[in-house]
């Protein structure tokens, strides 16, 4: 799952680094505050960098146990949620439809 | 003459449910609002206090009760539940503006689980946002104050649902654990607080934080009424997939008196060379304890179960919470910053709804998933996280449970800590692990320090020996004799 | 001097809805039609706090579909989490699998472009949700989202590639279509939208050049497909020729199909091409699929198209073109098999093939009836051809009972009993009646006696009529050319 990192975990990083995964998470950042955040990240990464020494067992797993097929959901309806309470929490919409500002129309 | 709200849980039910005794389930619940009318404004544990709702179950209730009907063991009960479960018809916040506005459309499990054996639900209390803090002054609406040294944090995140118990102004609270945001408050104020074993407690309808880590449990004055409070919502839930039936204890069957019992004392939960005298004072006293009750000490070595798990949670648990918290982007529900176009509305809208810490953990969490890094980082501490459990496991061969502090040092102060995260973070160190190995764990009273700050103790156990461990918990409190401390300022109310 | 055409590589990426009643995640029931933003719960909407249950029809359908295409079954499958921000996904994620994916290696035959065989080998098939459907205003500045659709089973069929032209991938489709069909899983209908492709495409040139690898979207039906590849293969065959486009100096990219131009066009690339940052999704344990439960599946599989269409060519001896009609729907073969009694061999395949083929699926047709609420049982059309088959009737009996049985059912050997329509083939009387028709026709006997064969169509139609419509017409025809051909007749 992924290339190795062209970086070692930990490195001095950046304000453009910080910018760019703000970027993924979709999260605006007043400038102002960067590097002030930038060098909390780094603080964060040089803790967290320590993971690289554990020692770990090779083996792939899951935490969890594993299901078997009868003890999956049967396939009957269930209820569905209450128009009013989809049109009560929705910031836009126009009775029927979730409205947003216009977007490029690819499916993804 | 003490009013039945300060007594054990067990009994102020009892006294709700038998028709023969005036005291009604109506009396519990105005009693409990009075309290947080009369104190609430100084603590700030509630952010929304549904007087309607719990007055309306509580009518219920005593009608069951009339018509001659058993409500359940919780009749009448006044229950807090912090604001990151639902509540149908009730605001759910997660101390956060990115869900201004939004009405829960039904209830939590354990919030109907709770309520069908006949407790009333009072209000939402406050928590660090999202449940990302140890102090509750990450909430977006103001911090919640210590009922013993209001210049103090709670602890967090469950920090508004510790105040409410510690105060008396419920009896019984629930709160959620990722990484000890129910033991590091019971501790810090006071009160029992416990963790149940991963998969023990249904999630459905708990706002996911980190979900190979969340569990609900309880907050409680005693072991007995945290007891009663799990044993009602407890027990695999269709609607989680992670919950489950724990397997049939492997023999021996677990300890569950003092005399005999394998108390261990692993190494990496050392306090280290300069411990914090009441926190180290309480633990040694309780060691003791356990010995003159027959208990014995072994000394074990869980290598991941210290420090080590510091950056394994750190990674963790943020991955998790950036992809579980991708979902509030304005669309749908919450709040929505409109922007130019899509792009620019979800940025603004979560770079606004979110407060900071939130922010850095999403930007920790994203960029330990991201492509080139994910090998490195998360597979990597997920990996660490198996071998921890095994480790847990082996320890539990040789120790029917485990005994530490739940906080390296009582309540800081407002303030102290807050502009540092990563100070806050390493003070996770003796509550992280539990969750990350998927064991209960439980934190108790161990009596005050000299300034009067509570300090806690905290018992662990293996993965499906939840009822062992809270026995044993009850066991070790009724002999350490440190209950539960009435704030000062809970006493001027209580006359 | 035209250098050698370059070697065409698609492979197809198709999505399938599975026919369950509730969507793969959660409860919430699943319908082609409704009000938008009905069909709906917390799970489906990503509503805070609300956790996925796999649906086990989801499992079940998926392995059904991954059997008859093939593939070997996953002894433990996962799911994970494809992590990106779109307004037709309500999580911000989408729960589906990555690497551990429910089949593999699977593979479908079709034909070629020279009439052969050929298999397209299936890389993967893995079982995920799917997203809303968000619809753009043509003016002004907003766009709507309806999340019926979303959290609906999918299966995710991809293949290697392997095909060739578009002639190829249509017919994998189609092919993919027919074996989903018969096993119910799903309608892969593409018009429909319960059938999405998308191909990627490139060629390979004898230097060994290769364009860069476009991924097609918007297509909406097989026939699109097959434009859409023709396009692109044009294309890019210019855009090398001419700019030297390769996949070495220019990057993947996706095209979207533009049916009124006829044209793929380029879609602006989606932002910093996301990160899709997969974990195993948290909330859903791992999957053991025990191999007895897996061969419970497949032998509970019914005969797949080309399996039986083969069968029907060796051992009942139809032809390519006769077992293809008759395996043209799953019904339609269990119903014409239905005709064909045990022992195999008591009645003429060929004969029910052509009954089946012609009169059933034109009444069929015509009345705009389904097979199911047809009147005639198979059982009873074969009593039909018996009685055919022994001379009691005649094929314009046979076709005349036959409307009525399809209507109304019922025993074709009473009806025949009853009305006294069993032809007659009594010498004395055909020959009566022959004598009396020659007698009558002097004209036409003079003129097939002079060798006019055309003359002797009258004769044998009036010898009939003398005989009710009841004549057996291979006798009539004897003993008219027997007492024709006699001196003095």
């Amino acid at each position: 799952m992924g290339t190795p990192p062209s970086t070692p975990p930990g490195l001095p990083i950046d304000a453009d680094f910080v910018r760019r995964v703000a970027t993924l998470a979709r999260l605006k950042l007043e400038e102002e505050r960067l590097p002030e955040l930038t060098e909390q990240f780094q603080r964060i990464l040089d803790l967290v960098g320590a993971v690289v020494r554990i020692e770990v067992p090779a083996e792939d797993g899951s935490l969890l146990p594993a299901l078997e097929i009868g003890d999956l959901r049967p396939d009957e309806p269930g209820p569905t949620l209450a128009r009013r309470d989809l049109t009560r929490n929705a910031p836009a919409h126009d009775g029927a439809f979730l409205v947003v500002p216009k977007f490029r129309g690819d499916e993804s | 003459m003490a009013h039945p709200l300060d007594g054990p849980v067990a009994e102020m039910a009892r006294r709700v449910r038998d028709r023969g005794d005036p005291f009604t389930a109506r009396s519990l619940v105005e009693e409990s609002l009075r309290r947080i009318e009369a104190l609430d404004g100084r603590l700030h544990a509630f952010l929304h206090v549904a007087a309607d709702l719990a007055r309306a179950q509580a009518d219920r209730v005593d009608a069951e009760i009339a018509a001659g009907r058993d409500p359940g063991p919780l009749a009448g009960v006044p229950l807090a539940v912090k604001d990151n479960l639902e509540v149908a018809g009730l605001p759910l916040s997660c101390a956060s503006r990115i869900l201004a506005g939004y009405v829960a459309p039904r209830d939590a499990t354990v919030v109907a689980r709770a309520v069908a054996a006949g407790a009333c639900v009072v209000g939402k209390t406050n928590l660090d946002e999202f449940a990302m803090g140890s102090s509750t002054e990450n909430s977006a609406f103001g911090p919640t104050r210590n009922p013993h040294d209001l210049a103090r944090v709670p602890g967090g995140s469950s920090g508004g649902s510790a105040a409410a118990v510690a105060a008396r102004l419920v009896p019984l609270a629930l709160g959620s654990d990722t990484g000890g945001s129910i033991r590091q408050p019971a501790a810090l104020t006071g009160i029992v607080g416990f963790k149940p074993s991963y998969g023990r407690v249904s999630r459905s309808g708990l706002v996911a934080f980190a979900s190979s880590l969340d569990q609900v449990g309880p907050l409680a004055r005693t072991v007995a009424d945290a007891a009663l409070l799990h044993a009602a919502i407890e027990g695999p839930d269709p609607a989680d997939a992670t919950s489950h039936a724990f397997e049939a204890f492997r023999a021996p069957a677990p300890r569950t008196a003092l005399e005999g019992l394998r108390v261990g004392r692993v190494a990496e939960f050392d306090l280290g060379a300069n411990p914090d005298p009441d926190v180290a004072g309480a633990l040694a006293r309780a060691r003791r304890v356990l010995g003159e009750a027959g208990a014995r000490e072994v000394e074990l070595s869980i290598p991941l179960g210290g420090a080590a798990g510091i950056p394994i949670y750190y990674i963790v648990a943020p991955a998790e919470a950036s992809s579980n918290l991708a979902r509030f982007d304005g669309i749908r529900y919450g709040l929505r910053v409109p922007g130019e176009d899509l792009e620019a509305l979800y940025a603004a809208t979560r770079g606004a709804g979110f407060g900071p810490e939130v922010r850095r953990r999403i930007l920790v969490g994203t960029f330990v998933l991201s492509a080139g890094y994910a090998d490195a980082y998360y597979k990597r501490a997920m990996a660490a996280r198996r071998a921890l459990a095994q480790q847990f496991e082996r320890a539990f061969e040789r120790a029917d449970v485990l005994l530490s502090a739940t906080t390296p040092t009582p309540a800081f102060r407002l303030g102290e800590k807050s502009s540092d995260p990563v100070a806050m973070y390493v003070c996770d160190v003796l509550t992280v692990v539990a969750n990350l190995a998927g064991v209960p764990a439980i934190s108790i009273p161990a009596g005050v320090s000299a300034t009067g700050l509570p300090v806690g103790v905290q018992l662990w156990a293996r993965a499906g020996h939840d009822t062992q461990l809270l026995r044993i918990a009850h066991l070790l409190e009724g002999r350490l004799g440190t209950p539960a401390p009435i704030p000062a300022l809970t006493r001027e109310v209580l006359a | 001097m035209t250098a050698p055409a370059p070697r065409l590589l698609v492979g197809l990426e198709v999505h399938l809805q599975l026919k369950t009643r509730t969507k793969c995640f959660s409860a919430c029931p699943v319908s082609t039609s409704g009000e938008p933003n009905a069909l709906v719960d917390a799970v489906v909407l990503g509503l805070p706090g609300a956790l996925p249950v796999l649906n086990r029809e989801a499992v079940r359908l998926a392995v059904r579909t991954g059997l008859a295409l093939g593939c070997t079954i996953a002894d433990v499958t996962k799911w994970d989490r494809k992590n990106y921000f779109y307004p037709d996904l309500p999580k911000g994620y989408q729960i589906s699998q990555y690497d551990q994916p429910l089949c593999v290696e699977g593979a479908v035959e079709i034909q070629d472009d020279a009439g052969g065989l050929k298999r397209i080998r299936i890389r993967r098939a893995h079982l995920e949700e799917d997203t809303g459907k968000s619809f753009h205003d043509e003016q002004g500045t907003k766009s709507r989202i309806d999340f019926n659709r979303a959290g609906t089973p999918l299966l995710e069929i991809v293949s290697e590639p392997d095909i060739a032209s578009a002639g190829e991938a249509e017919r994998y489709l189609e092919a993919l279509r027919e074996i989903v069909a018969y096993v119910g899983t799903s309608d892969g209908n593409m018009q429909a939208g319960n059938m999405r492709c998308e191909p990627n495409v490139n060629l390979v040139y004898e230097n060994g050049d290769r364009t860069p690898i476009v991924e097609i979207k918007n297509l909406n039906s097989v026939h699109n497909v097959g434009l859409a590849i023709r396009f692109e293969t044009q294309r890019q065959s210019t855009a090398y020729a001419e700019r030297g486009e390769t996949g070495q100096n220019t990057a993947r990219s996706t095209r979207g199909w533009d049916d009124v131009q006829g044209t793929t066009v380029h879609m602006r690339a989606k932002e910093s091409a996301d990160d899709y940052r997969y974990f195993p999704e948290p909330d859903l344990p791992p999957l053991r699929l025990t191999r007895a439960w897996v061969e419970g599946e497949r032998e509970a599989l019914p005969e797949l198209p080309r399996a039986r269409r083969a069968r029907y060519r060796a051992t009942l001896g139809l032809s390519e073109y006769d077992a293809g009609v008759l395996t043209a729907s799953r019904a339609l073969a269990d119903w014409f098999e239905a005709v064909l009694p045990a022992p195999a061999g008591a009645r003429d395949p060929k004969a029910a093939a052509n009954w089946v083929s012609t009169e059933l699926l034109r009444h069929l047709n015509e009345s705009e009836t389904s097979l199911a609420a047809v009147g005639l049982a198979p059982q009873e059309l074969g009593e039909l051809l018996d009685l055919v088959s022994t001379g009691t009737i005649n094929l314009k009996t046979a076709r005349d009972l036959f409307r009525e049985l399809v209507a109304d059912g019922g025993s074709a050997a009473t009806l025949v009993k009853q009305r006294g329509l069993a032809q007659v083939s009594d010498e004395g009387t055909l020959e009566t009646a022959c004598q009396a028709a020659i007698a009558g026709q002097p004209q036409a006997a003079q003129e097939f006696r002079a060798g006019q064969e055309k003359a002797f169509g009258r004769l044998v139609g009036a010898a009939l009529k003398a005989l009710g419509g009841k004549g057996n017409p291979a006798l009539v025809q004897a003993t008219l050319r027997r007492l024709l051909a006699a001196p003095g007749g």
